[in-house]
């Protein structure tokens, strides 16, 4: 779950990712990326959504992209032949290549652990269930309604 | 050795030519840090008695082993020359992007040496390095210039510059990062003007290494929860920022007051952090890691 509103921009969830996979410190090798608008003073770190219908995997002509059983959809280094067209298919950018490697680069939730939710220090990407409908931005608006009627019967 | 790129950049700005040359590995050992690193070789290369805004100061940006790293707190850079304000050696630093930047770009710093004739800019994407013309660029304010040289660059290019101040030789003039962050100790900012130097422009896409990557990560996790367990860094910094530490300088008799004659204001009661409100939300974005 990714709460930009927390997110301090400090890119912390880029370096783990590069060092978990391949014990380097890339940004440019990370399967999640910060996107900072100064003006804004907003941050917003985005990785695979995961999707429940993902385009990469109907696009892959191997069947390389799989779910696994945390749930992620993975990519298969063994069957996958570098073709690159999940990251063509991928509507929002999240797959990408690293020419050092020659793999692909697609968070996989880290095996169940993800460790960019782990080491964030605001807590604006965590994993955790997801909870139905907004349901947190629902309790902020009644946090504000207990805050209210609090002061009355005080 | 891991840690470092392993390279420095020396650019010429008088005659526009630039070396890439192995790091001083010795002097690496025995100065870690940008700040050791960056004297070093100030005080190996410069005359002493170089005036500040002479063509012969150097003026250094410097990188440390673990910047661009996990590491707590490593994500600075340090700047060196010989300062206008104090005539002394200046060293200042920031913090933001910039400084793990120029370690993805592969250079562990850089030395700027003479004059240009013309106001030019450095531009740095991994192996291509060159000064460009900044002619354009001049007169423009910190914001302007920055936002100038990501629309050339690309957005993910990172930049140092210096605004009018620097130009003007004002003699508290700051180096500029990531737009917000400044270097702004003993007026190097003026130096970088002095060069004709408007801006350095990096753009990197390599890794910075370790040597056991296991024990390391093990050690900046642990530093991290000291410093989230601990009250001025895990709750005053964050929800006050900076102004908090008036308050515990003050107390530890480490508040520079009239110009260091004093190592704090004794006689009253400061309060100062407290009482101002909270940071705008602009402040909520930080340093790098």
């Amino acid at each position: 779950m990714i709460s930009p509103e927390k997110c301090i921009g400090c890119r912390t969830c880029e370096l783990i990712c590069s060092f978990n996979r391949m014990e380097e410190f890339n940004p440019k090798l990370a399967a999640v990326s910060v996107l900072a608008f100064d003006e804004a003073a907003i941050a917003v770190p985005i990785m695979c959504m995961q999707c429940e219908d993902p385009s990469c995997m109907k696009v892959c002509p191997v069947g390389a992209i799989v779910r696994d059983e945390n749930d992620a959809v993975i990519i298969e280094d063994q069957k996958c032949i570098g073709c690159k067209m999940c990251i063509s298919a991928c509507p929002l950018g999240n797959i990408s290549f690293s020419p050092k490697e020659k793999k692909l680069i697609k968070c996989n939730l880290c095996g169940g652990n993800p460790q960019c939710a782990e080491l964030c220090p605001s807590g604006a990407i965590q994993y955790k269930e997801a909870t139905p409908v907004n349901l947190n931005k629902k309790i902020k608006i009644g946090e504000k309604f207990k805050e209210l009627f609090g002061e009355v019967y005080e | 050795m891991l840690g470092y790129a392993g390279k420095i950049l020396r650019v010429n700005l008088t005659d526009g030519t630039i070396k890439k040359e192995p790091l001083n590995m010795e002097d690496a050992k025995n100065y870690i840090g940008a700040r050791g690193l960056g004297t070093r070789y100030f005080m190996k290369e410069v005359d002493p008695k170089v005036e500040p805004f002479s063509p012969d100061n150097k003026l250094i940006f410097m990188t440390g082993p673990l910047t661009g790293t996990l590491a707590t707190s490593s994500g600075r850079y340090e700047v060196v020359a010989k300062a206008p304000l104090t005539g002394a050696i200046g060293a200042s630093n920031s913090g933001g992007h910039f400084g793990p930047e120029l370690k993805y770009a592969g250079y562990d710093g850089i030395i700027f040496e003479g004059k240009s004739e013309k106001p030019v800019y450095l531009y740095i994407n991994d192996d291509t390095v060159e000064l460009r013309d900044a002619s354009h660029l001049w007169g423009k304010n910190v914001f302007e210039t920055t936002d100038m040289l990501l629309e050339e660059a690309g957005e993910d290019a990172r930049v140092a510059c210096i605004g009018p101040g620097g130009e003007k030789l004002v003699l508290f003039a700051t180096v500029m990062n990531d737009k917000h962050r400044a270097a702004g100790r003993s007026g190097l900012g003026a130096v970088m003007g002095s060069k004709n130097l408007k801006a350095v422009v990096v753009k990197g896409s390599k890794s910075v290494e370790v040597a056991r990557p296991k024990e390391f990560l093990e050690i900046c996790k642990k530093s991290r929860d000291m410093l989230k367990k601990h009250p001025v860094t895990g709750q005053g910094l964050p929800t006050y920022g900076t102004q908090i530490l008036v308050n515990i300088l003050n107390q530890s008799g480490g508040l520079p007051t009239r110009n260091w004659r004093d190592g704090g204001v004794f006689e009253y009661n400061v309060i100062y952090g407290f009482i101002l409100p909270p940071p705008p939300p602009l402040m909520k974005l930080t340093s790098f890691v």
